[in-house]
């Protein structure tokens, strides 16, 4: 099995426990853009934030 | 009357020296002649259109105050509800919801100043774009070399200025989709504070970061527009409380006394030699010297990226279950990517956010307006997938909005502002102000405006 054949695998499963089906001929496709969400996302967990930073959205009741 | 800009049409409509109605039959003529080749348009209301104008018309023969845009026509992005129109949104899928009940609030308040609107406009599907292609309607087209992307995704609304069919027209930004397609067709384009305009009637994209905003050929245009969309909406839960702030009066004191620098390193790192020389132009026109690093701004982008995908994602989960194959491919497989957005990382994205926020406010304790470049390069040919920036191969469609992403990810206003070439295709710079304080914008893009360093003439002939 090759990395994008893991890959496609492992997002078709993940997928699916959320309730969705992608179409195998999107799967190639969808894994680029989730390669590129993985580095984005590194990028952004990377970043030491204090625990009393609050996310950005405020709700006013 | 092609290159008129909208507050000429205006003074000429309410001095009684141009009809309204005579205008907006120019305006038609010209998207007859111009939009088979630039594909501006999805959606022609030439009857609406007509009934606005002669109401105008009426209402300076009878001596009445037609208001401060009479019979200037203007389009929109075909993300904003029309009465009587399926809102679109790039989309086929959403053809086949009712057609708007209503307009738009900005549309309506944009009407109630007696601006006259032409109809839709192309875009990228849902939104979820830099480049102004479309599979479902065709690319809109670069007014300044129809070979080229027109930029999106606000992409028809930039075309349909740039080409001289319409003076203004309405655009969304979230992560830069006013300001790219500014840049690529050469054109002043303002996307002001999260929460200045509101976004009632304009189909969602990423409600954490979505703007409505403005594309025109004129500073004082962009101002005068601005002014009558701005003012508290309920309709919209993030439109603020705020009384409108116009703008216009400040305009005249030029950047006298605002504080200007350079954004360096992330925005110096990923630019190419046209965008870079944009920034020192403007800069040296404005004897602006100071350079500033915005800090992080490379997690900001990422975390804009998140944040978009995530959401945009959740919104689309019904129609991606049950019609996946209805989507644009280039879009439909970036939301099916952004489904499986661990919440951890959505959560961690917000949180750098308020960090983020903190920092870049600190800045503005001494700097009032900071200059950075709107996109990495000028406009890539239509159809072409990657480019290069900063050394790196890279998606066109996710990437043109490098420099735009880490702006609007905290919502300060800025003006894109198109800096003028020889001969080379058009490209801009981002004037970028504290939040609430798109005057001082403002004032910078006028003084670069008159100095004649900024200009966004009518790409095609009458």
């Amino acid at each position: 099995m090759t990395q994008d054949d893991t890959l496609e695998t492992e997002i078709r499963q993940a997928a699916a426990a959320l309730g969705l089906d992608i179409p195998p001929e999107c799967l190639p496709a969808v894994a680029v853009h989730v390669r590129i969400l993985r580095q984005h996302g590194a990028t952004v967990m990377a970043f030491p934030i204090d625990d009393d930073t609050e996310p950005a959205p405020i709700f006013s009741p | 009357m092609n290159d008129l800009t909208a507050l000429e049409i205006a003074d000429a409509v309410r001095t009684g020296r141009l009809a309204a109605t005579v205008i907006t039959e120019a305006a038609l003529a010209r998207v007859a002649a111009h939009d088979p080749k630039l594909n501006a348009f999805t959606d022609l209301m030439r009857e609406r259109a007509l009934e606005e104008a002669a109401r105008i018309d009426r209402i300076v023969a009878a001596g009445g105050d037609p208001g401060p845009l009479a019979g200037v026509p203007f389009a929109v992005k075909n993300l904003f509800d029309i009465q009587g129109l399926s809102t679109r949104a790039g989309s086929r899928i959403n053809l086949d919801r009712p057609p708007a009940a209503v307009d738009a609030t900005s549309i309506r308040r944009l009407n109630d100043a007696g601006a006259v609107l032409l109809g839709a406009l192309n875009m990228g599907e849902y939104a979820y774009d830099f480049t102004g292609e479309n599979c479902h309607y065709g690319a809109s087209r670069n007014p300044h070399d129809p070979s080229r992307m027109s930029g999106g995704s606000s992409g028809g609304s930039a075309t349909a200025v740039a080409s001289g069919m319409v003076p203004f027209a309405l655009g969304s930004d979230t992560n830069g989709s006013v300001r790219v397609p500014s840049s690529l067709c050469g054109l002043f384009g303002l996307k002001p504070t999260f929460g200045r305009l509101s976004r009632a009637g304009v189909f969602p994209f990423c409600a954490s970061l979505d703007h409505v905003g403005v594309l025109a050929r004129s500073v004082a245009d962009l101002a005068a527009i601005y002014d009558v969309m701005q003012g508290p909406d309920p309709a919209d839960p993030a439109c603020a409380g705020r009384p409108p702030e116009p703008p216009a009066p400040m305009l005249g004191r030029g950047a006298d006394g605002l504080r200007i620098a350079v954004a360096g390193g992330y925005f110096e790192a990923l630019a190419d030699g046209q965008a870079l020389d944009a920034v020192a132009r403007a800069a040296a026109a404005l004897g602006a010297r100071r350079r500033v690093e915005i800090p992080q701004a490379a997690i900001a982008r990422s975390a804009a990226y998140l944040i978009t995908a995530a959401e945009a994602a959740a919104l689309h989960r019904d129609r991606l279950r049950t019609r996946p194959m209805d989507f644009d491919p280039d879009v439909r497989d970036r939301f099916f990517a952004g489904s499986l957005t661990p919440a951890a990382w959505y959560v961690q994205a917000q949180r750098f956010r308020r960090w983020y926020h903190r920092q870049v406010m600190a800045l503005f304790d001494d700097i009032d307006v900071i200059i950075a470049p709107a996109t990495p390069c000028a406009a890539p040919a239509i159809g072409q997938r990657t480019f290069v920036v900063g050394g790196e191969t890279l998606l066109v469609r996710a990437n043109l909005g490098v420099f735009t992403q880490p702006i609007s990810f905290i919502g300060l206003p800025v003006v894109a502002a198109p800096v003028r070439q020889q001969e080379a295709l058009p490209i801009g710079v981002q004037i970028i102000a504290a939040p609430w304080r798109e005057e001082d914008a403002l004032r910078v893009a006028g003084t670069l405006e008159r100095a004649g360093v900024c200009v966004a003439p009518v790409a095609m002939k009458p």
